[in-house]
């Protein structure tokens, strides 16, 4: 075990340089941006009226009169301080803005992966061993069409079935006081109300995983290690789980780490039909006031979730295998 | 010829004559959309606000009265332009990259990998959104972002597939009889990769035509009074309580449309990559 | 042994009835086996001997009934102890597999489950069959390990299948097999894919095995020698249909059948004295089984054809105690049997017709090569230090296992990668160590021929293409130049003018391996590198391609290093063979002096190793333990010292072992005393006659 020990804090050495590039990259591609964040908060407001004095002294104030790696610098530094900096449309301090919006955008995520992976595990496999049967075909059929909605006809079939018509669910999401629910209650609100948006951001991801679980699966059951566990006489239900299944989860695992970007990814779209007060509403707000410090930390975040999802595969893919050395 | 007899001799499938025949009819329909359109995409007939399909609107009228099969039909041109302009960056820049990896290996390879690592840190609509959120939004960036944030996944099964290649042995005897690095690459390698690279390239149309979707449905793609499948759905989402057309109807003509190139795709997929693989044995359950 | 087993075999094990196999492909039914009847008693081991496509192995896996979705039995019967195999229930079938009929399959690695232990693996057959707890079969199964001579039992079940040697993933397949002591034990060419000295290990424990099991064995190969050291009676199977059967001594000593006599032809006899003696080939190709020809299966190939032969059925005929042929002219096929073999002593082994060591001057020196390859932080010693020549007009072959760096030294000589050290002197002046830097005439002048017959062309070049490239690199500008030279060449390797539009999934492997050698000349060469060219191919077809490399050698009177693993065949073609082990020269000789005493021991054991088909040879048996060390940091001494049978002492740890010059330009790299060496008693020998 002293390898994977030693296998995990490599990984880990190597992640955190990967977000400091991306940091880096984010921060950067910012800065292609015309005009900076003065000139965003001054809005409409013409420099000649202010005056070039308190223009700059703002800068200053903020400082971006420094050299870009110096603002790099105090960036990333405040970041690993826990201050990401001021909003300069919600006038707040990023972080606690992002970690509330987070949690809210976990709530979606979470069931979204759980739903993931078990219908895309079971599903898979199922569609595997009946392979060219009338439920394999119904499978890759469905899942073929699922790959080809956009998230959001999903979520805005929802809402005009379970919204306009039947007004189980309201078509806004953002004021909701689910926050004061008392546990039981909150329960019960999730399955009737939330499911709805975590089902749609489940809903392309399901979809890849069983197609991914298929196709290895079969590649599975035709290789001769399974011939020799047949020839052997093990009984068909174990040849799939014992043999061909613990070695097809490898590449599921892969994918299903890919899919977990979807999902976050998926967060931006589901919340924007839903109206859901997640992270990616407030991403999309702040790209479209150019709330620089804003889009810093929630692309940081998103960004961030998705790497710590592929480091969190890449250790359960060595641990699966034991054919990885460390 | 000889390509020709080798071709016929596949199995066609049907999906893929489908697949086919519905991008060959959306391609016509963004070509010929301002003629075919039975109205102007932008005329807003004022009496006739948010109806429900008639006649003649067949598909009804939106918020400001405008005829929403018409505009689905004026806006396929946007959508298919971005999702070809940026898959054949993706495509052409995954190939270089993806078999000068495989070829020179080592160092190249580990730069060129770990380069890659950080594009495909970012999900694809997340890297899409900040790109155009930077630059703004327009068909040109668009495309851009969306051919960069696949072309390193490109890349990958391009590499993938290279480096099945470049171990074998007639690959050895190019470079014992002296030949260049860029004969290898692109005399040698390349054409063993085409069916690859076809099939990569219908998936990718495929995302692409989602991922500009999406990125027009958070109001980061046309500008609002140009017809766009993505900002129609986005826009129209309010008003669904009085006609879910014009949520629905550029819906429908996205899945569709993604629907023909992932059959086109899939029916690809066999056509090109099935040679040669014999059926193996099947457990008998 | 065979008398007592013959006796209470009152009751075969297995009976194949007038077996009819077709597969339904592309809507044509494709009988890919016809009319197949053999039965085998207990503890008989039976060979079922054909090349690839001749359905053996569709046989193999009926009589297990595994067969293909698209396959299935149209005629005959396969009983198993007296019941229909096609007839049993799903249960029924659960406990006839794995306990009273197992299967040991050929690739070793892909036939073991990647992800789990090697012990739970073999634990898995008790716990199914014998009901046993997981304890107790875990137990068993390090007891089986223990039995099939596994070092360190119980390290070895904690295993997973990449972690250990291919010899040793099979020994962990036959424990599996033997696990359950089945009735009938399947073997589908279980040390294909093997090194020559761990194939001959893998045979003997067969053999042990079916000894204290009593089991009845049928053995899947296309390897006659195979046959010959494990079984009494052999089935040859040719496109589906059994053309001979008889007891294994019977039938390779008195062919009855054309086909069986052409199969024994192509392999180099070890009693034949001549140094290059043109093989006997078969000529064509396996018949398309859509379209039989009518009459003889064999007919098209055959080359005592005769009118009668195209027309009517051939059943099996008994031609005397139990020995059948399909083939009507077997008088006139044993007639011609004497022909062949000569008798003549082996240690003759004529130096006359070998290459004169003094005529010519050098074409290629290499001198102390060196090839490190980085594997994680430590240091793969592929080629330490190998020194050799070869002279203008001389065949040198390079003999040894896998991993012992003969593929990695003929590829830094012909510059697909850089070595670490030591020079290259190509006519005499020192060329670069890399490819690059070479200038393209000197690139040209040294070519190779390559092992896989499947990737050695492009696929989406036409023959056109391939030969034209490097000729077109000769600047032979002229399109029409081009085109005669292509032809010329064509021919040259015996075929007809009807290839060149061809693309390499219309050819088959022999062609595609003769557009290969033709590639080669293309270029003009001096020197030609043939990595193993014919071991991917059927036998009957390597006879060809060995007279075809011969013959093309002394017509352009050029060089090759001749790379193999078989030393049967280096013999044949080479003047002079190094034997390597482990990154080192071992021996170098002639031919004739590597096959006589004194020996390097490691010849001795690749000596012994050679499948014998001549009932007049005996072998001394010299069999290697262990598998080859991992070359990395391997120490100072001689490389050999960790399985070598006649170690002195401690001094071949630490020492590296002297050259002996044993004659001029017979070199022995040993501990051991020259004259220890020479007492030593030959290793094959003809036996007296009686």
């Amino acid at each position: 075990m002293s390898g994977l020990g030693l296998f995990i804090i490599k990984r880990m050495g190597t992640t955190v340089i990967l977000l400091v590039i991306i940091s880096m990259f984010i921060f950067g591609i910012i800065q292609l941006m015309p005009g900076d964040a003065v000139d965003m908060m001054l809005g409409g407001i013409t420099l000649d009226s202010l005056g070039e004095d308190t223009v700059e002294s703002l800068r200053t104030e903020l400082g971006l009169n420094l050299p870009v790696y110096q603002q790099y610098y105090n960036w990333i530094k405040g970041v690993v301080q826990g201050d990401m900096g001021t909003s300069l449309i919600m006038k707040a301090p990023v972080g606690p803005i992002i970690l509330s919006r987070l949690k809210s955008s976990l709530l979606l995520a979470v069931p979204a992966s759980l739903i993931m992976v078990f219908f895309g595990l079971t599903l898979g496999v199922w569609s595997a061993v009946k392979e060219n049967s009338l439920i394999d075909h119904i499978i890759s059929f469905a899942t073929l069409s699922m790959i080809s909605v956009p998230a959001f006809l999903v979520g805005s079939i929802f809402i005009y079935f379970f919204s306009v018509k039947l007004n189980w669910i309201p078509a806004a999401f953002n004021a909701l006081p689910y926050e004061d629910f008392p546990f039981w209650k909150k329960i019960g609100f999730f399955f009737t109300v939330l499911i709805f948006p975590s089902l749609t951001l489940s809903f392309e991801s399901v979809a890849y995983v069983v197609r991914q679980t298929r196709a290895s699966m079969i590649e599975e059951l035709k290789t001769n290690y399974v011939r020799t566990a047949v020839l052997k006489g093990v009984r068909p239900k174990r040849v799939i789980i014992f043999h061909a299944l613990r070695n097809a989860l490898l590449p599921a695992i892969t994918v299903i780490a890919f899919n977990i970007g979807y999902i976050l990814a998926g967060v931006v779209i589901v919340e924007a039909v839903f109206s859901y007060p997640g992270i990616g509403n407030l991403m999309i707000m702040a790209i479209n006031n150019r709330d620089i410090p804003l889009i810093l930390g929630t692309m940081l975040v998103i960004a961030g979730a998705y790497v710590m999802a592929n480091f969190i595969a890449d250790i359960l893919y060595s641990v699966v295998n034991p054919r990885i050395r460390y | 010829m000889e390509i020709l007899k080798k071709f016929t001799r596949r199995h066609v499938s049907a999906s893929m004559i489908i697949g086919s025949i519905i991008l060959l009819l959306f391609i016509l329909i963004g070509i010929f959309g301002m003629q075919i359109a039975p109205h102007d995409p932008q005329e807003m007939y004022f009496e006739h606000l948010k109806e429900k399909p008639s006649l003649t609107f067949l598909l009804g009228t939106d918020r400001f009265g405008r005829d929403v099969l018409s505009r689905v039909i004026v806006g396929t041109r946007t959508t298919l332009a971005i999702a070809f302009f940026s898959t054949s960056l993706a495509i052409i820049i995954g190939i270089i990259v993806g078999a000068v990896s495989a070829y020179f290996g080592g160092w190249v390879d580990n730069l060129m990998m770990r380069g890659n690592d950080i594009f495909m840190s970012f999900p694809s609509l997340i890297f899409a959104m900040l790109v155009v959120g930077v630059l703004g939004p327009s068909v040109v960036n668009g495309a851009i972002a969306i051919g960069i944030i696949y072309a390193p996944r490109v890349a990958r099964v391009i590499r993938s597939s290279a480096l099945g290649i470049v171990p074998l042995e007639y690959i050895d005897a190019a470079r014992v009889r002296g030949e260049s690095s860029f004969y290898i690459i692109f005399r040698e390698i390349l054409p063993n990769l085409w069916p690859t690279i076809i099939v990569e390239g219908s998936i990718r149309l495929g995302y692409a035509i989602l991922l500009s979707a999406s990125l027009s449905y958070v109001g980061l793609g046309q500008p609002p009074p140009t017809p766009d499948w993505g900002l129609m759905a986005s826009s129209e989402r309010g008003y669904m309580f009085m006609t879910p057309w014009p949520v629905f109807a550029p819906c429908i003509a996205i899945v569709i449309s993604v629907i023909g190139v992932n059959l086109l795709g899939e029916g690809l997929k066999e056509f090109l990559l099935a040679k040669g693989s014999r059926r193996k044995e099947v457990v008998p359950l | 042994m065979t008398d007592s087993i013959m006796k209470d075999s009152s009751e075969p094990v297995l009976v194949i009835q007038d077996l009819d196999i077709v597969y339904s492909a592309l809507g044509k039914e494709i009988p890919a086996v016809r009319g197949v009847s053999f039965e085998i008693g207990a503890g008989e081991a039976f060979a079922l001997v054909g090349e690839s496509g001749s359905g053996k192995s569709t046989i193999a896996y009926a009589i297990m009934r595994y067969l293909a979705s698209n396959g299935k039995i149209a005629k005959g019967r396969i009983a198993f102890r007296g019941s229909n195999i096609f007839r049993l229930t799903a249960t029924e079938l659960l406990s006839l597999r794995g306990a009273k009929m197992s299967l040991v399959p050929q690739e070793p690695l892909t036939s073991l489950n990647p992800s789990h232990r090697v012990g739970n693996q073999i634990a898995e057959v008790f716990h199914i069959h014998l009901d046993l707890s997981v304890e107790e079969s875990y137990k068993r199964a390090i007891k089986m390990l223990r039995q099939v001579n596994m070092p360190d039992p119980e390290g070895m079940a904690r295993k997973y299948p990449h972690e250990i040697s291919g010899g040793q993933q099979q020994r962990v397949l036959i424990a599996m097999a033997f696990s359950t002591h089945p009735d009938l034990l399947i073997m589908d060419e279980p040390t294909t894919g093997l090194d020559v000295t761990t194939e001959a290990r893998i045979l003997d424990l067969i053999v042990e095995m079916k000894e204290i099991y009593n089991t009845a064995i049928l053995y899947i190969t296309h390897d006659l020698g195979v046959v010959k050291r494990v079984c009494e009676r052999v089935a040859i199977i040719y496109a589906g249909e059994v053309v001979e059967l008889g007891d294994v001594n019977t039938v390779f000593s008195y062919p009855a059948h054309n086909y069986t006599k052409g199969l024994l032809d192509c392999i180099p006899k070890i009693s034949s004295s001549a140094v290059q003696e043109r093989l006997q080939a078969i000529e064509g190709f396996l018949p398309d089984l859509n379209d039989l020809p009518p009459g003889c299966i064999f007919s098209t190939r055959c080359d005592l054809m005769e009118e009668g032969c195209r027309e009517g059925n051939f059943p099996l005929i008994d031609i005397g105690s139990g020995h059948l042929t399909k083939c009507v002219l077997h008088k006139k096929v044993m007639k011609l049997i004497g022909t062949v073999s000569q008798e003549k002593d082996i240690s003759e082994v004529s130096s006359e017709q070998a290459f004169n060591k003094e005529s010519s001057d050098f074409l290629l020196e290499v001198d102390k090569l060196k090839k490190v390859f980085r594997v994680g932080r430590k240091n793969l010693l592929a080629v330490d230090q190998v020194s050799l020549e070869c002279r203008k007009g001389e065949i040198l072959g390079i003999v040894g296992e896998s991993g012992c760096g003969k593929t990695t030294l003929a590829r830094s000589i012909v510059g697909l990668i850089p070595s670490d050290g030591g020079n290259i002197h190509f006519n005499e002046k020192e060329i670069p160590i890399k490819g690059k830097r070479r200038s393209k005439e000197l690139s040209q002048k040294i070519q190779m021929i390559f092992q896989n017959p499947d990737s050695t062309l492009n696929p989406q070049k036409t023959v056109e293409q391939i030969l034209g490239r490097p000729l077109a690199l000769l600047k032979k500008s002229s399109k029409k130049e081009r085109q005669e030279e292509i032809l010329k060449l064509l021919k040259s390797v015996k075929l007809g003018e009807r290839y060149i539009h061809r693309y390499p999934h219309e050819l088959s492997g022999g062609e595609k391996q003769r557009v290969g050698i033709a590639r080669a000349f293309a270029s003009n060469p001096e020197l030609i590198i043939c990595d193993e060219p014919i071991s991917s191919l059927d036998v009957s077809v390597q006879a060809g391609i060995i007279n075809l490399l011969i013959d093309l050698q002394k017509e352009h009177k050029i060089s090759y290093l001749f790379i193999g693993h078989d030393l049967n065949v280096i013999r044949h073609i080479s003047n002079r063979v190094v034997v390597m082990y482990m990154g080192k020269i071992s021996e170098v000789g002639t031919s004739s002096e590597l096959f006589q005493p004194p020996y390097h021991p490691y010849t001795e054991a690749l000596l012994s190793a050679i499948p014998v088909l001549e009932s007049d040879v005996s072998v001394r048996k010299v069999r290697l333990e262990g598998a080859v060390p991992s070359p990395i940091d391997p120490g100072p001494g001689c490389r050999f010292h960790t399985r070598c049978p006649r170690k002195v002492g401690e001094i071949c740890v630490t020492t590296p072992p002297p050259e002996i010059e044993v004659s001029p330009g017979h070199f022995i790299y040993c501990h051991i005393p020259l004259k220890e060496l020479i007492s030593v008693k030959p290793i094959l020998s003809i036996k007296e006659s009686k």
